[in-house]
């Protein structure tokens, strides 16, 4: 074989138009062909309503005008998520998408704001992010561009409709290289001696010939498990959730820039609000709650009127141990789920697109890529699953066996390190390769009770008195700038507009896209 | 748990003055309890060039450039001249033209096949002003090409040294000059220093700078021997006393046929020369690593934790990351297992990082791919079949930077990336010809300026 130059994705929905468009955008003019093969007889989880700002660099390198998304998505924005009763029932925190305090604030602002509860400050780690004072008030703006504003320390994500974003990418996409076909795939062939994938045959006899397969197949993983055996790496243990229902509700009367994801008692419930309307889901673990319960508790949780009925989806938390075997590469749901928390599910799509983009072959000899992109992958995956453990399992909640299994289970080395050295001295190492910086790991520790026992010494020569006035001082500089702000509904009304101008945002803010 | 109040670092030469100025910059509150013990009273009489990282770790430190040169009569540092029996090239710290239309400068030259395109290196303002003997400052404009410009320093140790010492004083860090010659341990670690025969106080924390791992010894008697990727060798040092014609450039000249390497450092007024040897008929010296630098109450950093023979990168580099990284996650206690697991695992990827520059060095001298580290082996396999570099973390050399020292090697790119043939050969030339065209420019305005 000659390096690849005919591309079948195997699966629409979000990752194989996502994958679809940007092989187009990227390599379009260099291939041959781009075919994706999806059936309207099969329905698409539809995973990864709530984004996380690096969707939109993705976004950007395509050309996607961000007011044109808002339009066609029914986007909201989204400036964190909104965690209720996960340390403690009561308790609530917002994981902002941007850092705490002014930036470089060495060794780390959280070691000031702990320094200055010695002198009584009632304040919240929380009360110093301008990204959640925003939320809080309702309002939105994008961010400053003068370095030394408070609104120049977040960034924002949308919350938006998944098939309405892949329909988005499928115009787009479908203009230029890329050919759909309809159909389901009933049988695959491959090359008896290398065991490559040759062909796939549709349910209407067609044979669709290709150099390289992208399995986009979803859970079933059709081509990477079912015919290329790559083997699963189920990581239950951590994650007992494996089952959620799912269902859109009206919208509310005030749109919200934050996801909610409040803890049940086997599971936690979501709200993510659209313009049109609200995604809701319950997801749990069946060992813990009955299907027929947990549908009976996700309707009782809902605020707004039901739309459609409940939705079931069941799922095993883990990853593919190769997400790339011989000339097939699985993205999305066919290379693993982790669960929607943290909405890491549109970031690993976007993740593993960019790697395969990256590393895509250029002869016929891609061992090298191959093995690069597996590893890199698997430090993605890692890396998330690390940080969605950490909200199971800092927790003091005992009212239920779930939480009490999630409390005390055994931890991955990797989080342990981390938890322990936060623990201890409120030092968080910032990692270069995957998702989430420190600012996210003191949100999610801080805001479920693990408080360092330490603060850094090199602060020692500041009086407590001395920094609770800077901090004081911080604070009425957000109040002051978010205060000027306007609501996010008229935030969205203007920037839908079809005159209203597309920011180039501060894309490379606290580091998430270097 | 014992709290960390105090530390004593031991060592000779500048580690153990660079991790006390550093530790009490950073970690103020230490700054009366740190010890120094030096073996010795002055430190050798050597040239050193180091990379741009060397100018970031002062600014780390608040150690301005001015006072930094006007003592130690440090010159500007441009560029490595790589010289190997088929090649010369000039590998810098500088950026080797730039990214268009989302292609990698190193793919785009790559994918340009015209019979008379410059070598990579002719894109690299610093590597072009250091080939001519020139220098000047980078630009704080993002723009602006000479804001592509980098530079380290070569200077004399002893200088350094000199300025170290004062600098340690100037902010009250005791310095206790002698050997240790008694070491007793407990169960949480080092519990006894004896220096001249004389017990020196109790310390919270030991650092451990010196070459024979004084302390660390007594806690991690085994240490990792480099010999499989880095072969035993012998060091010479010469100095010519001649002015350098170039101070600019310090140059690597590698020979297959001598199995040496010899790095030359020039200096204002004289050229230091350094020859590794590794011929085993001549070698004296064994590569080590040390895979725990911390244990216990006891932290191996610099040259206690690493001897390689530093032909770019060495221990030094090894110490400022070190020393950062601790002063950043200082430890409450002397008992924090993850401290030390985290301390440990990013010291090891550095320390491995060092012995790959080492090590692809040492592979080209001695002609021998099956030397190469199983890292190196990756790195080149993945280089050679699209010119990829797999990301690294707290990298020692950027990751921009290998494909460069790699083509400086002698390592071929086989295939382009297939983004890069996305784009038009036409525009692909046009825009590597805009590439050459202003490192020139510049080139060619300091050249009519200085007539």
């Amino acid at each position: 074989m000659n390096a690849p130059m005919n591309i079948v994705i195997v699966g629409g929905g979000t990752s194989g138009w996502m994958t679809a468009a940007a092989l187009d955008h990227t390599l379009g003019k260099h291939l041959t062909s781009i075919t994706l093969i999806e059936s309207d007889s099969i329905s698409t989880v539809g995973v990864g309503e709530a984004t996380i700002p690096h969707l939109r660099y993705f976004n950007t390198t395509l050309g996607i005008d961000e007011n044109e998304l808002l339009r066609k998505t029914n986007a909201t924005y989204k400036l964190g998520i909104d965690f209720k009763d996960w340390g403690q029932i009561g308790d609530s925190y917002v994981h902002p998408f941007g850092i705490f305090g002014p930036p470089k604030s060495d060794p780390g602002f959280h070691h000031y704001w702990l320094k200055s509860k010695e002198c009584g400050n009632q304040d919240s780690l929380f009360d110093y992010s301008p990204a959640i004072q925003a939320a809080r008030m309702g309002t939105f703006s994008h961010p400053s561009s003068d370095p030394t504003s408070p609104l120049a320390s977040f960034a924002y994500a949308f919350h938006i409709d998944a098939s309405k974003y892949a329909l988005l990418l499928r115009e787009r996409c479908t203009k230029n290289k890329v050919i759909r076909i309809e159909g389901k795939i009933t049988e695959v062939k491959k090359n008896q001696s290398s065991n490559d994938i040759t062909s796939v045959v549709l349910d209407n006899g067609k044979t669709i010939h290709g150099d390289f397969f992208i399995d986009c197949s979803g859970f079933r993983a059709l081509l990477i498990e079912q015919e290329l055996k790559a083997g699963f790496e189920n990581w239950s243990h951590w994650l007992m959730c494996d089952s959620a229902f799912a269902a859109p509700t009206a919208p509310s009367d005030t749109i919200p820039t934050i996801t909610t994801a409040t803890a049940q008692t086997a599971g936690w419930q979501w709200k993510i609000p659209l313009q049109h309307r609200n995604g809701n889901g319950l997801v749990y673990s069946s060992k813990h709650l009955s299907d027929d319960n947990a549908e009976a508790l996700f309707c009782n949780n809902l605020e707004e009127e039901l739309l459609a009925p409940p939705k079931k989806i069941s799922f095993t938390a883990g990853r593919r141990k190769q997400s790339w075997v011989n000339n097939c590469v699985a993205i999305g749901l066919s290379s693993g789920f982790l669960e929607p928390l943290e909405s890491t599910s549109l970031y690993l799509i976007q993740a593993s697109i960019t790697k395969l983009i990256e590393l895509f072959p250029a002869s016929k000899d891609f061992t090298a890529q191959k093995n690069e992109f597996n590893r890199q992958i698997t430090v993605e995956y890692e890396r998330a699953r690390d940080f969605i453990i950490l909200h199971y399992c800092a927790t003091q909640r005992n009212d239920s066996p779930f939480w009490d299994h999630c409390r005390t289970m055994e931890l991955p080395e990797s989080l342990k390190e981390i938890m322990e050295g936060f623990k201890s001295s409120g030092h968080i190492t910032r990692y270069s390769d995957g998702l989430f910086l420190p600012p996210s790991w003191i949100a999610v520790c801080i805001g479920q009770n693990i408080i360092p026992e330490e603060y850094h010494p090199a602060i020692n020569s500041l009086s407590p008195q001395t920094i609770l006035k800077q901090l004081q001082s911080y604070k009425q500089q957000c109040d002051y700038a978010v205060n000027s702000l306007p609501s996010h509904a008229d935030a969205l009304k203007n920037n839908m507009s079809e005159d209203a101008t597309w920011p180039t945002a501060n894309l490379g803010f606290y580091g998430v896209f270097s | 748990m014992n709290k960390v109040t105090s530390a004593f670092i031991y060592g000779s030469g500048l580690s153990p003055l660079l991790t006390a100025i550093t530790l009490s910059r950073k970690v103020p509150d230490l700054s009366t309890q740190l010890t120094v013990c030096l073996k010795q009273q002055d430190s050798a009489n050597r040239a050193v060039s180091t990379p741009n990282d060397f100018r970031s770790f002062h600014n780390e430190i608040g150690l301005s450039e001015k006072i930094f040169a006007s003592a130690t009569q440090a010159t500007p540092h441009l560029a490595y001249n790589i010289q190997t029996p088929e090649n010369e090239f000039y590998f810098s710290d500088g950026d080797y033209g730039f990214v268009t239309d989302g292609i990698c400068f190193h793919q785009l030259w790559k994918s340009c096949s015209h019979p008379q395109k410059p070598a990579m290196d002719s894109f690299s303002l610093s590597a072009q002003l250091a080939a001519r003997a020139k220098f000047i400052p980078p630009s704080q404009d993002k723009n602006s090409i000479l804001s592509t410009v980098r530079y380290g320093y070569s200077f004399e140790e002893s200088l350094y040294y000199n300025l170290l010492i004062e600098l340690a004083k100037s902010i009250n860090i005791k310095i206790l000059y002698g050997e240790t010659t008694n070491i007793e341990v407990g169960n949480h670690g080092i519990s006894k220093v004896f220096v001249n025969h004389i017990k020196i106080p109790e310390h919270t924390l030991y650092i451990d700078c010196s070459s024979e791992r004084e302390l660390t010894k007594h806690l991690t008697p085994n240490t990792e021997s480099l010999i499989d990727s880095i072969p035993s060798w012998s060091t010479t040092y010469n100095s010519n006393k001649a002015v350098p014609k170039n101070i600019y450039a310090s140059s690597i000249r590698i020979s297959k046929k001598n199995k040496t390497i010899e790095t030359t450092t020039p200096l204002r007024k004289e050229t230091h020369i350094r020859s590794l040897d590794f011929d085993s008929q001549h070698s004296s010296n064994a590569g080590w690593s040390t895979r725990s630098p911390w244990t216990k109450n006891c932290i191996a950093m610099g040259g206690g934790s690493l001897q390689t023979p530093s032909i770019i990168y060495g221990a030094n580099t090894l110490l400022h990351k070190q020393v950062l990284h601790l002063a950043e996650m200082w430890p409450a206690s002397t008992h924090t297992p993850s401290h030390m697991k985290i301390f440990n695992r990013n010291s090891n990827k550095v320390a491995n990082q060092i012995i790959d520059v080492d090590n692809i060095f040492i592979a080209s001298t001695l002609d021998k791919k099956e030397l190469l580290t199983s890292s190196n082996k990756s790195r080149i396999a993945l280089f050679e079949t699209a010119g990829h570099i797999y990301p690294e973390n707290t990298p020692v050399i950027q990751d921009r930077q290998w494909p460069i020292l790699l083509t400086a090697l002698g390592y071929q790119q086989r295939y382009i990336d297939a983004s890069s043939m996305n784009v038009s050969q036409e525009k692909r030339e046009a825009n590597l010809l805009k590439m050459y065209d202003l490192v020139y420019r510049v080139i060619n305005h300091s050249e009519k300026n200085a007539k």
